[in-house]
């Protein structure tokens, strides 16, 4: 665990000074605190009983010649009402600045994360749902923030608070003080006993609450189902029993914390009740003015507040523990992909194939292997289609060319130069990919278009628009290429997606280019449009090709078959269909 | 405030008037308790320690007497507080879950209810949020509106008339900070509300970053936009770090001078109080007594400035939860709908569009005009550019939306005097997407079916050629899919699919666009599974690869929101027409095909 912290503290960074600027306010409000009762003494011993005011308070007000009583009491009055906005005077400077610590730190970590997460393969994305990940990224990385706010500054707070109390009352009566300690004893050992309850009981909650949440999340993502299979009842019921259920847990964990309470204000009860007597004999004996017993009396009263952040501390601390382990799972994250390597992709070069496969195996196991010893030579300016059954290894096999992932064994070159050796930024600007999901993000059309390229200017946005046949859809939105899409570009036809991820690859404008299933998801006119935008795309470039329909292959210069994770035959159309082998078999059973 | 806006949620509130009740005499107790809790330091102070006679009584005379007195009621009156608190916490815990749990309840069948419209304009994630996060603000506005202002008030009068009864001019002298604190509340309120939201924003803008990157991982590393996206985190959280600290800013502003305002009041009060205990008009017991209530109104003026401040928070939730409660529910029984008779619910059925008009926007038709006769038994074929108008033609048939003009027939019944459970208990669907849950395979299997038995669940298996796969799994039938079906093949997933429209046996049929994502193998597999299940039903097939659909009795090519082409695949061919264009687009090879 103090590795863990140790690597937090970076974090802290520009914070450190603010944090030591913060430590002085918590000194500075507990001694305030601890003055806090003392105008009322002084106005009940001295004002109103005659006894002599302290030696330096005296010179004072000697020296502001106050002599009269009411003068005295409105001077004591006063100097109560200044520690009282001194107070919160420094609360709220306390608070400002703490706000801005606790932010800063949450974001600092978020960044990591983020950059870490942008880091990792998306072998480790598939692995991850990425719900789960946006909760570490957003939610998890609160842990600092909780550590410094929720438990170092409290704890800081409540110690000093509470050591300056029992000091001043030691000074005052030493039997008075051990009566306020042993009216806090029993406060601990209640925290002991029953923290773990809360702490537990409060899991649970959370627990039963991710439950109701995750129904709620299946149930609106399944909505067509469950409306077509009219299950809506049964939904309802599931919902409402997980509902019972978490409240249940809810309330067992109110139960916990009141039963705390209770604890806790009956022992400051009795307390202050045993005080009242041992205090009002001492007081009647002479040995203890009335305004200090009254001194005592809200001292006692004050402890439950300090005490009682220290008990909930335990369980902050639990949750902020849990969140970080959640957040180094990501952080420590060995990269599959290392961005080790230090060689520029070169320019092409007629005499080195553009893109090589030697040997390739890759297995997301051990015992699944999805590409076996794949090979394959395609030179500059070539078309290649994949075709085989969903699991081939189709997809793989290209995802291995922008280092989605590293093949377990052989080699990838671009231009005769191992990726390995390669750095990420120069393999991966040297492709455009369109996926078959389109991708688009929440922002403008044009800047969409511009996702690779954010310096491009309009006029080429609009031209890679028209290269697409995305140009006449867009200029009829009403706001053009400023329109705003929705959240993955729902509000827009599957065609018209992928003709904008065709124009957001013609501006990314690199030698090769990647399609993935790009058309999957299009009726037969929208997809002869995206083709004669993709004939454009694919003049000069090394083009690869997944697809499954017959006539986006046949265009291709050369087919390869993939079968469960070798490529079984590779050649032309017409060459293929002659070999009358799988090829020919898999068209066949299209044309039927 | 606008009252209409708390309407909606109002029978949530009421369905728990016991409790509230019971809240409120808790309150009145709590109130009574707090004006005597002071009594015993005046107790303490006067009589014992001053030794003023309180009595006659020789025995209550005696200091030490009445000091054990003082104790014993102090802690009386601590226990009876604490008990009162509990108690209050308690009811209010459970009763204010209660509500949240209500409120959540009414959204989500509300949210089950909505159609397509409403979900294609609200990500899954923001009605998610509306349903866990913001339906708390039932808890927050009845505690704000109901419970802490009588709270408030009642202490506030027993104090008051406690105070009367020792010194009315002191009493007074109190009560008038309260102008002060109104006008510091009305000065930050709005204010305080207006950064509050500033401030959200800033977060979710971060958030919705954080979303859209991570969800879009492969086109962020093949574009390279990782420094870029860290830049742009780095921007929009610096902005949400400043606007909190602004925030944060008001928020002790408002805290500080709100603060300041009781303290000076409760220096005015002491200065003049201790003015009086000098003249002898009142004793030191009575000004600590005084003081004491001072500081429990200071107490109650904060947490009810707090729950002030809590409540306009709330009401932006509430905005959120009523934009979910309040959206038109496109699709509901009509009046007097009624539930098809059970007879003839195997028995194939014919459906018929007449005249039927849709629009999703009002300027925007999608079906315009559409007559169909879909035969008992036929199976038909839909086909068209994407945004022709056929799926949504198919949907119209199970009610996912609701059209505009004309009428659709299902058998001889007008489908809009059926209620929905009984339309769509006759309707069997296979989707592009499959929509698997998180539940067993059998329980997939079954899930329009529950009370199906494991023999009808292998037998729909088998008869979806699933049952292979199945066998293979690790716990077989009892496997659980993975999140999204992620450890079972696309093909797989769909032949599920089918096993579940196999099961629920309905005389009608829609299959909408069920191999899109499939490849040419595993589609003909599909296909099989799927001939099987389209014997003796009313077959519907939204499609886009023509090669899937030859086979069908009628093939009805829509355009532009009309039927443009309806017959046979040969027919089609031979008219030469739309249908005819778009097989030479798809395969430029028929001659091939046909040799």
């Amino acid at each position: 665990m103090t590795i863990i912290w140790k690597r937090l503290l970076p974090h802290l960074g520009t914070s450190y000074t603010q944090i030591g600027f913060v430590m002085v306010l918590v000194f500075i409000g507990a001694v305030i605190a601890s003055l806090l009762p003392w105008p009322m003494k002084l106005i009940i011993d001295s004002v109103f009983h005659g006894e002599p005011l302290p030696e330096q308070l005296n010179r004072l007000i000697d020296t502001t010649s106050f002599s009269s009583g009411f003068l005295t009491l409105t001077f004591l009055a006063v100097a109560g009402l200044l520690l009282h906005v001194l107070q919160r005077g420094v609360q709220m400077l306390q608070g400002w600045i703490e706000t801005g610590i606790g932010e800063r730190l949450l974001y600092s970590l978020g960044e990591e994360m983020l950059q870490k997460l942008q880091k990792l393969s998306l072998f480790y994305h598939g692995k991850h749902p990425s719900g789960d990940l946006i909760r570490r990224v957003t939610t998890d990385t609160q842990c600092l923030q909780e550590i410094v706010l929720g438990v170092f500054v409290p704890v800081l707070t409540s110690t000093v608070t509470l050591l300056m109390m029992f000091l001043i009352m030691w000074q005052m009566d030493s039997t008075l003080t051990l009566v306020a300690l042993g009216a806090a004893l029993p406060i601990p050992l209640l925290i002991r006993a029953l923290s773990p309850r809360m702490t537990k009981h409060t899991y649970d909650h959370q627990q039963s609450e991710g439950r109701v949440m995750s129904l709620a999340e299946q149930t609106l993502t399944g909505l067509p189902v469950i409306q077509a299979f009219g299950q809506e009842e049964r939904q309802h019921n599931h919902f409402k029993q997980l509902s019972e259920r978490s409240k249940k847990d809810y309330l067992k964990s109110v139960k916990a914390q009141l039963e705390f309470s209770v604890g806790v204000s009956s022992s400051t009860a009795v307390g202050s009740a045993v005080m009242m007597l041992i205090g009002g004999y001492a007081v009647l004996r002479g040995t203890l003015t009335l305004g200090e017993l009254l001194v005592f009396l809200s001292y006692v009263a004050s402890l439950y507040g300090p005490i009682e952040v220290l008990a909930y501390v335990s369980s902050t601390y639990a949750t902020a523990v849990a969140r970080v382990q959640r957040v180094f799972e990501v952080l420590d994250e060995v990269p599959s992909v290392i961005d080790s390597g230090t060689k520029q992709i070169p320019q092409i070069d007629s005499s080195t194939p553009a893109v090589q496969f030697s040997d390739i195996g890759f297995g997301y196991t051990d015992d699944q292997q999805i590409l076996k010893n794949v090979s394959l030579s395609v030179t500059a300016g070539e078309t290649i289609a994949f075709v085989g059954t969903t699991g081939s290894g189709k997809s793989t096999l290209v995802s291995l060319i922008p280092r989605f992932y590293d093949p377990v064994q052989g080699t990838v070159k671009i231009n005769g130069v191992d990726l390995k050796e390669a750095t990420l930024k120069s393999v991966r600007s040297n492709i455009s990919m369109v996926l078959q999901d389109a991708y688009l993000l929440p922002l403008t059309i044009a800047e969409n278009i511009a996702y690779g390229n954010p310096d491009a200017d309009i006029d080429s946005i609009i031209n890679a628009a028209k290269a697409s046949n995305a140009h006449e859809f867009v200029s009829k939105l009403p706001q053009g290429y400023d329109t705003v899409l929705s959240e993955h570009g729902s509000d827009l036809s599957g065609g018209q997606r992928q003709r904008l991820a065709i124009a957001r690859a013609i501006l990314k404008d690199a030698p090769i280019l990647i399609l993935d299933e790009p058309t999957s998801a299009l009726d037969v006119t929208t997809e002869a449009l995206f083709f004669e935008a993709l004939d454009r795309l694919k003049q000069n470039r090394t083009s690869f090709i997944i697809a499954h329909r017959l006539s986006t292959i046949k265009s291709a210069d050369r087919i390869a078959v993939l079968d469960e994770g070798r490529i079984i035959e590779v050649g032309t159309h017409e060459e293929l269909l002659a070999t009358r082998g799988a090829y020919h078999s898999l068209c066949e059973m299209q044309l039927k | 405030m606008n009252i209409r806006r708390y309407s909606s949620i109002t029978p949530v509130i009421w369905q728990q008037k016991k409790g509230l009740v019971q809240l409120l005499v808790l309150a009145l107790l709590a109130a009574c308790i707090t004006a005597l809790m002071p009594w015993p330091i005046k107790l303490l102070v006067d009589y014992a320690l001053i030794e003023q006679p309180i009595t006659n009584n020789q025995f209550l005379k005696s200091p030490v007497v009445l000091i054990f007195f003082a104790a014993i009621a102090s802690i009386l009156l601590f226990a009876l507080s604490s008990a009162i608190s509990v108690a209050s916490s308690w009811l209010w815990s459970k009763i204010g879950q209660q509500m949240v749990i209500d409120l959540s309840m009414l959204m989500f069948n509300k949210l089950q209810r909505l159609s397509k419209i409403f979900h294609t304009k609200h990500p899954v994630a923001d009605s998610l949020g509306r349903l866990t996060v913001d339906s708390w603000c039932v808890f927050t506005i009845a505690q704000a509106l109901l419970i802490t202002p009588i709270q408030n008030l009642l202490t506030l009068l027993v104090i008051g008339l406690v105070a009367w009864q020792i010194d009315p001019f002191l009493a007074i002298l109190s009560l008038l900070l309260s102008p002060l604190l109104a006008a510091s509340t009305i000065f930050f309120g709005e204010r305080l509300r207006a950064r509050a939201q500033y401030q959200r924003e800033a977060q979710s803008k971060v958030m919705s970053f954080v979303h859209q990157t991570i969800t879009a991982i492969p086109l962020v590393q093949a574009f390279g936009r990782e420094q870029a996206n860290c830049a742009k985190f780095r921007r929009l959280s610096g902005e949400a770090v400043k606007s909190a600290k602004v925030s944060s800013l008001f928020d002790n502003g408002f805290t500080f001078v709100n603060a300041v305002t009781l303290s000076a009041g409760l220096t005015i009060v002491l200065v003049a109080g201790g003015q009086r205990v000098l003249d002898g008009t009142i004793t030191v017991g009575s000004l600590l007594v005084f003081l004491g209530y001072l500081q429990t109104l200071q107490g109650e003026t904060e947490s009810l400035l707090l729950t002030y401040k809590n409540v306009k928070s709330a009401e932006a939730n509430l905005d959120r939860v009523l934009e979910v409660l309040d959206a038109d529910e496109e699709i509901s029984d009509h009046w007097g709908a009624r539930a098809l008779s059970n007879k003839s619910l195997h028995k194939p059925v014919g459906i018929r569009f007449e005249n039927v008009s849709f629009s999703y926007e009002a300027d925007r038709p999608v079906l315009r005009n559409i007559n169909l006769e879909i035969k008992a038994g036929e199976t038909v074929a839909f086909v068209g550019k994407s945004g022709s108008g056929k799926s949504t033609l198919a949907s119209l048939i199970m009610r996912f939306f609701d059209w505009d003009s004309g009428n659709i027939y299902i058998g001889d019944e007008n489908i809009y005097d059926i209620n929905l459970k009984s339309l769509r208990d006759r309707i069997s669907v296979v989707l592009q997407d499959p929509f698997l849950l998180p539940l067993t395979v059998a329980e997939n299997i079954a899930y329009g079916t529950p009370d199906a038995t494991r023999a009808e669940i292998i037998r729909a298996a088998t008869t979806a050629s699933a049952a292979a796969f199945i066998s293979k799994l690790p716990n077989g039938y009892d496997t659980v899919i993975g999140e999204k079906g992620a450890n079972i093949s696309g093909g797989q997933r769909q032949r599920l699919a089918i096993a579940r429209a196999i099961l629920k046996n309905a005389p009608v049929l829609i299959l909408d666009e069920p191999t899109s994502a499939l490849d040419a193998r595993t589609e003909t597999l599909f296909f099989e599974a799927l001939s099987k299940l389209m014997h003796g039903r009313t077959t519907i097939i939204v499609a886009h690869r023509l090669s899937t659909i030859r086979d069908a009795d009628r093939i009805i090519v829509v355009e532009k929101g009309e039927v443009a082409e309806s017959g046979n695949h040969t027919e089609l061919m031979e008219k030469n027409g739309i249908y005819a264009e778009m097989i030479r687009l798809q395969s430029t090879e028929p001659e091939k095909e046909a040799a």
